[in-house]
């Protein structure tokens, strides 16, 4: 847009911009649509469109029923909240300075404003329009303007070159300083020194009986010309009553108060009664007042700020909205400005506090624009927004006065003047609730998302000013939903036997067409891996942009056929054999533990010499010792990367081989065997050994990329995956799993258990549901979910599709349909699901700490007309609904 | 010395000057002539008669008697003009606000080095002004830059007055111009009374002259300069030339380019400040700017032309004329336009065009012999001629010489 303000203040080039692009641009037609526009006479109108012609309004009104003017460029605000640039009824933008003279009407705040200084804090709160006031500790300081920001035209920003004769009723301005009278002239031959003399009297009373014979003077002598400089501040006063000027006291205590409101009766004048802090005396009087004042301005309070005031402070004062109801219900005007300059930029929230005062928003908005503009006598160019008018607007995050609303940008005559810079990485989706996936639902709630993580959730939460806010009325937030067995993300279909040591997160393939499918019915987190063979890794990752890798593997899915003679046993011994790879992995850890431990405590005898080495030790100690949980990439993956499918005697060759050697598919190194040996057998001799001899570090065990997933699995750290379908498979797996090893153990299939809950006789176990929700067995039919559900069996879901995963949330909308729990259900697609593959799974829930996985439903989640508006994954916006608009 | 045999020597001394300047002719010959009004003549002659030119042109006859100057493979040209100067005041500023009866002739000292300086650099035209910290300072003087004597520099004794929209001392804005509005408005008030008949007020001289000055000032009989410090001076610059009738010169200080917008449509010439392009700091970005005041009004399309910076710039650059306009040509201004800057812009913008700012037939003979391109770093002024005189000759300049150690 042409020249925020701040360049204004410098550059050629700004200027030129400026100068070059706005006559063109001014020329245009522009329509805003936005949430709602306030138009600042206290209503607002929603779903509107706000169009500007020639920098001026040309119409305001809801969209539906406003006639937009063809070639108009169309800017969609979306939920954002339009109200009319800020009036502020005073400020000292023009300086305030005061002149020696206490009475000094001829003195004209528009001469100390300087428009082309920079005013972007006053513009990036909202501020248009602005009274200049001139200085404020003098009695009759000057006269003031009205005066526009975001212009660098005197001539254009001028919007009344005198407005206000100044009074200062405060007892700041009783004493000003003594000065020469008469003054110094041209030369001091002929007029000598005088004294200093004291100007007026220092009593407000001895001030007021001169502002009577002053006033008094000017009212009888408006024609006549004056003569010496006595006449002169006679002639500004007069000339400035005869046109009808009006006249601002600043009159604090219930005595100045009295006194500038007879002052105002007694001369007739139009008088602004500003700063008024004890009102509480004349709240009977409002009635009669409402004839005589032009309006009352309030000073708003510092914001922030936190003050010691004095008991007899807070007696006397009270808080500036005290009366301010009373005031607009006597219907008087009432306008609200900044106690300081500084605070300009947060000038909403100094007028929002006066909402303490029982003020509606459209009255306290009406304070700082229309109400303020017809104070100032200028409500036929701003204040307000409607056909003829200024076209001054700013554009809000949400209305005017709620919290943590905020300027976006800020129009002047059409033109953006200001524009805040989104460059803050937050962003805050807001919904009517949101269904956190652990069974909680919070109304009216938002999300914080910074970088891939969620960092609030709540119906109030913090959040940076700058954040983008999204917002989806009538929508409802659940987590991203998880897929705990597909077939998707390398961009085909996977073979049928995947040696277990193969990185499947290292063959994802970003730009398999079906993850943006899948994801498009709110599935963000899958496990893939293959449906065949025995033993296989499955990989879990997001179907974000990236597909990132959450854990790999995340489980080692098992199988059993209807052959449980066959299959049992082999399965055993594939246990037993990882097992046994843990245990020695194990016996490792816990020697070279226990030989670190003494390695310090032979350090912290005093051996300076050595100091340098030890904590040589140390870090390699730490290194290795910080290897142990993910063993060491290059050796893992130096074997472990085989292409899909690439064993053909995986799973299928003799029991003994395979058992030998653990599926892997490749000759048997000879370290291996030696390995093997010093696992099973020397390993219970290393300890001893190593005591008795110079007490050298532990040897490390070779590491087996085959075998690695089981130590993982053996530590508890990542699931077994068991398929059994039948009931005698089932307790087979049970009895092998849970019974001889204590895995955690996950099944898949398990239509029987449906069935026979008995099945599990006591053993903890977690289940994994579908593809088929319902399965009819002995011509039953079983709706799985739910009957796990009721045994209290912690369950998940999976689709064991590609592009059919985003199938998976209907299909668990008919399990619903067909008496499933939609809580339940949610839970065993979000947080319940996760939790079968991780203790404390970074997805799955609305939580912070937890992945920004996000998906945006129109109503309650598995409703028949529920549809899926948007899915964020990993914080990023992967999927959104086009708009109805 | 007694003062009788002083003012002997001042008699003679005076009589030679003024014997010389009557009757030398002087033709200069063979060079690149730019006149200033009119194509560039190759192989030109100036001609310089009784102190004014006599004939410009390719075929011009050179009389015997004249003193012939060889320009073969130089470029001639009118002398520089200067539109405003603080310079060569013993006191450039009053104490007092309102002093417009005081005239810098008073103060103007033709020995300082000013006014070699300006020689040596090729200007031979100045208006001297009082500087920018008076209210209403006095009146400004347009100066030939040689020979030595105030009154035989005199080309006009009231040149314009200066008004200053700087405040002074701890004032404030809004008390500078209402002050400034109420001497201005007195003075109108004072100039369309017509004083009753026979009742004199008793006035002192002073307040008499004072007044005097202030009814000239209003009633537009003499042009008015008006410093305008920042650029919102403009506006009420502006607005009290609309008022009073003023014929306004501006002269502009650094910041004023903010406002070249406003005064392109006020149709205004100005003088800008010696700082053409400095760096600009944003308070609240932090980041810097570089401003080059020349393109902006060029850009603006306001007129301008220069002024040099005695001593106060790290800018040595700024100190000549001819640099200030070299500097706005590198930043885009046309070559011909940055030759009117420094000759008939500002002859016109100071009312004298009929006497100088060009080489014409009847004007003054102020030219200037150069050893080549006026704009460029490596050209020397060889001659300088001031009304028919040679006020400067790069040979006998004892000064440079020694500067550049023998050559």
């Amino acid at each position: 847009m042409c020249a925020a303000s701040r360049l204004l203040r410098h550059g050629v080039i700004a200027a030129f911009i400026a100068l070059s692009l706005c006559p063109a641009e001014a020329s245009e037609t522009h329509a805003y649509y936005a949430r709602r526009v306030w138009t600042g006479q206290g209503s607002a109108i929603d779903d509107a469109v706000l169009i500007v012609v020639n920098g001026k309004v040309s119409a305001v009104g809801p969209r539906a029923t406003t006639q937009v003017p063809e070639g108009a460029t169309r800017h969609e605000l979306d939920d954002q909240v339009i109200i009319p640039g800020l009036v502020v009824a005073q400020t000292s933008l023009a300086g305030n300075d005061d002149v020696e003279r206490t009475l000094s009407p001829q003195n004209t705040a528009l001469d100390g404003f300087d428009f082309y200084a920079d005013r972007h804090e006053a513009l990036a709160g909202g501020v248009t329009t602005v009274q200049i006031s001139p200085g404020s500790s003098r009695l009759m300081p000057g006269v003031g303007a009205v005066v526009k920001l975001g212009t660098d035209d005197p001539g254009r920003g001028t919007l009344r070159r005198r407005e206000g004769l100044r009074i200062v009723l405060e007892s700041d301005a009783l004493s000003p300083p003594t000065i020469y009278e008469p003054p110094v002239g041209a030369v001091s031959v002929d007029r000598p020194l005088e004294q200093t003399r004291p100007q007026l009297s220092p009593s407000l009373g001895g001030a007021v009986a001169g502002l009577r014979a002053v006033l008094g003077a000017a009212r009888r002598n408006t024609a006549g010309a004056p003569t010496d400089e006595a006449d002169l501040v006679m002639a500004a006063i007069s000339s400035h009553l005869s046109n009808g000027g009006s006249v601002r006291i600043t009159a604090s205590t219930a005595a100045e108060i009295r006194l500038a409101l007879d002052l105002a009766k007694e001369f007739d004048l139009r008088a602004v009664l500003v700063d008024p802090s004890d009102l509480t005396p004349f709240t009977s009087r409002f009635g009669e007042w409402k004839s005589r004042l032009q309006g009352v301005v309030l000073e708003g309070r510092r914001p922030g700020r936190i003050t010691n005031p004095s008991p007899e402070q807070i007696e006397e004062r009270g808080e500036p909205w005290d009366e301010v109801k009373a005031l607009v219900d006597a219907g008087i005007r009432v306008a609200i400005h900044a106690a300081s300059d500084q605070d300009l930029e947060d000038f909403l929230f100094v007028a929002g506090q006066f909402r303490q005062g029982d003020l509606t928003v459209g009255q306290t908005l009406s304070a700082i624009t229309s109400a303020s503009a017809e104070i100032l006598g200028v409500a036929d160019r701003v204040g307000s927004l409607k056909k003829g008018l200024d076209a001054d607007f700013v554009v809000l995050s949400a209305d005017p006065f709620s919290l943590q609303s905020h300027v976006l940008s800020t129009y002047v005559d059409g033109r953006r003047v200001f524009h805040r810079e989104t460059t803050d990485p937050t962003t805050i989706v807001q919904a009517d609730a949101i269904y956190t996936g652990d069974g909680e639902v919070l109304g009216d709630a938002s999300v914080v998302v910074r970088g891939h993580t969620i960092r609030g959730v709540g119906e109030r939460v913090s959040a940076p000013r700058g954040a983008r806010v999204k917002r989806f009325p009538g929508a409802v937030i659940v987590p991203g939903f998880v897929d705990l067995g597909s077939g998707l993300g390398i961009g085909g279909t996977l073979g049928d036997d995947i040696a277990l040591e193969t990185r499947l997160g290292e063959q994802l393939d970003a730009t398999d067409p079906a993850i943006e499918v899948a994801r498009q019915g709110g599935v963000t987190t899958v496990l893939l891996g293959s449906s065949g063979g025995a033993t296989t890794p499955l990989v879990a990752f997001k179907l974000g942009d990236d597909t990132r890798v959450v854990s790999d593997p995340a489980a080692i899915r098992f199988r059993l056929s209807d052959n449980l003679r066959q299959d049992v046993p082999n399965l055993e011994r594939t246990l037993e054999r990882g097992k046994a790879y843990h245990e020695q992995w194990l016996a490792y850890e816990t020697a070279l533990a226990e030989w670190e431990a003494r390695q310090k405590e032979a350090k912290t005898e005093p051996e300076a010499s050595t100091e340098e080495q030890s904590s040589e030790a140390e870090t390699e100690a730490d290194s290795e010792a910080g290897g142990e949980e993910q063993p060491a990439p290059e050796e893992g993956r130096g074997r472990g990367r085989r292409p899909r499918g690439g064993d053909t005697e995986n799973g299928e060759g003799p029991p003994q081989r395979r058992g030998r050697f653990g599926g892997r598919g490749q000759e048997p190194a000879p370290e291996e065997g030696e390995q093997d040996e010093d696992g099973e057998e020397a390993g219970s001799e290393q300890e001893p050994q190593e005591e008795e001899a110079k007490d050298e570090a532990p040897r490390k065990p070779q590491t087996n990329a085959g075998l690695e997933p089981y130590r993982l699995l053996f530590s508890g750290k990542i699931p077994a995956f068991v398929e059994a379908n039948r009931s005698d498979a089932i307790e087979a797996a049970l009895e092998l799993f849970r019974g001889k090893h204590q895995l955690r153990t996950v099944l898949i299939g398990v239509e029987d258990l449906a069935r026979f809950p008995d099945l599990l006789n006591g053993h903890e176990v977690t289940v994994i549901a579908g593809p088929s929700m319902m399965v009819t067995k002995d011509r039953e039919r079983l709706n799985v979910p739910q009957h796990l559900a009721n045994e209290g069996i912690p369950f998940g879901f999976q689709s064991r599709a590609t592009t059919g995963v985003r199938d998976l949330p209907s299909a668990v909308q008919y399990a619903v349909s067909q008496g499933l729990g939609p809580a339940d259900a949610l839970r065993g697609l979000s947080a319940g699901g996760a939790r079968l593959v991780s203790d404390s799974p970074s997805f799955g829930s609305i939580a912070v700490g937890r992945d920004a996985d996000l998906v945006v439903l129109s109503g309650p989640p598995f409703e028949l007309g529920t549809k899926v508006l948007a899915v964020m994954v990993d914080g990023q916006w992967v999927y959104e609904k086009e708009s109805d608009r | 010395m007694t003062s009788k045999t002083s003012f002997w020597i001042l008699g003679v001394l005076w009589l030679s000057a003024s014997a010389a300047w009557a009757q030398e002719s002087i033709a200069i010959r063979g060079g690149r002539v730019i006149t200033m009004a009119g194509p560039v003549l190759e192989n030109g002659t100036v001609l310089i008669r009784d102190g004014k030119i006599a004939a410009v042109g390719t075929d011009v006859k050179v009389p015997v008697e004249a003193r012939v100057i060889d320009a073969n493979g130089k470029v001639v040209m009118p002398g520089f003009v200067e539109a405003h100067s603080s310079e060569g005041m013993t006191r450039s500023n009053e104490t007092n606000p309102v002093v417009p009866y005081l005239s810098v002739l008073d103060t103007v000292d033709p020995m300082r080095s000013y006014f070699e300086d300006a020689r040596r650099n090729g200007t031979t035209t100045v208006a001297v002004v009082p500087a920018n910290r008076t209210m209403i300072g006095g009146q400004a003087a347009i100066l030939k830059t040689g020979p030595d004597f105030v009154d035989a520099m005199i080309l006009r004794r009231e040149a314009g007055i200066k008004i200053s929209f700087e405040p002074q001392g701890n004032a404030s804005r809004m008390g500078h111009l209402a002050a400034l509005r109420k001497e201005l408005a007195d003075a109108k008030k004072a100039a369309s009374e017509k004083p009753k008949e026979g009742e004199e007020a008793p006035q002192s001289p002073t307040d008499a002259a004072l007044e005097a000055a202030m009814k000239k000032l209003v009633q537009g009989e003499m042009p008015v300069f008006l410093y305008c410090d920042t650029a919102m001076d403009v506006a009420p610059a502006l607005k009290l030339t609309e008022e009073y009738g003023f014929r306004p010169i501006l002269v502009l200080g650094r910041d004023c380019y903010k406002a070249a917008d406003q005064i392109a449509k006020a149709g205004l010439t100005v003088v800008l400040d010696p700082n053409l392009v400095f760096w600009e700091t944003d308070e609240r970005t932090g980041e810097d700017r570089k401003i080059v005041v020349t393109e902006v009004f060029e850009k603006a399309g306001v007129p301008f032309t220069f002024q040099v910076d005695s001593g106060a710039s790290t800018n040595l650059g700024a100190n000549y004329l001819w640099y200030q306009a070299a500097t706005a040509v590198k930043y885009g201004l046309p070559r011909e336009k940055a030759l009117e800057a420094l000759t008939i812009l500002p002859a016109r913008l100071l009312g004298v065009d009929r006497y100088v700012g060009s080489l014409e037939v009847g004007k003054e003979g102020d030219v200037i012999v150069l050893t080549g391109d006026p704009l460029e770093v490596q050209t020397w002024v060889e001659t300088t001629i001031c009304r028919g005189e040679v006020v400067y000759e790069r040979a006998n300049d004892a000064q440079l010489q020694r500067l550049l150690g023998g050559q």
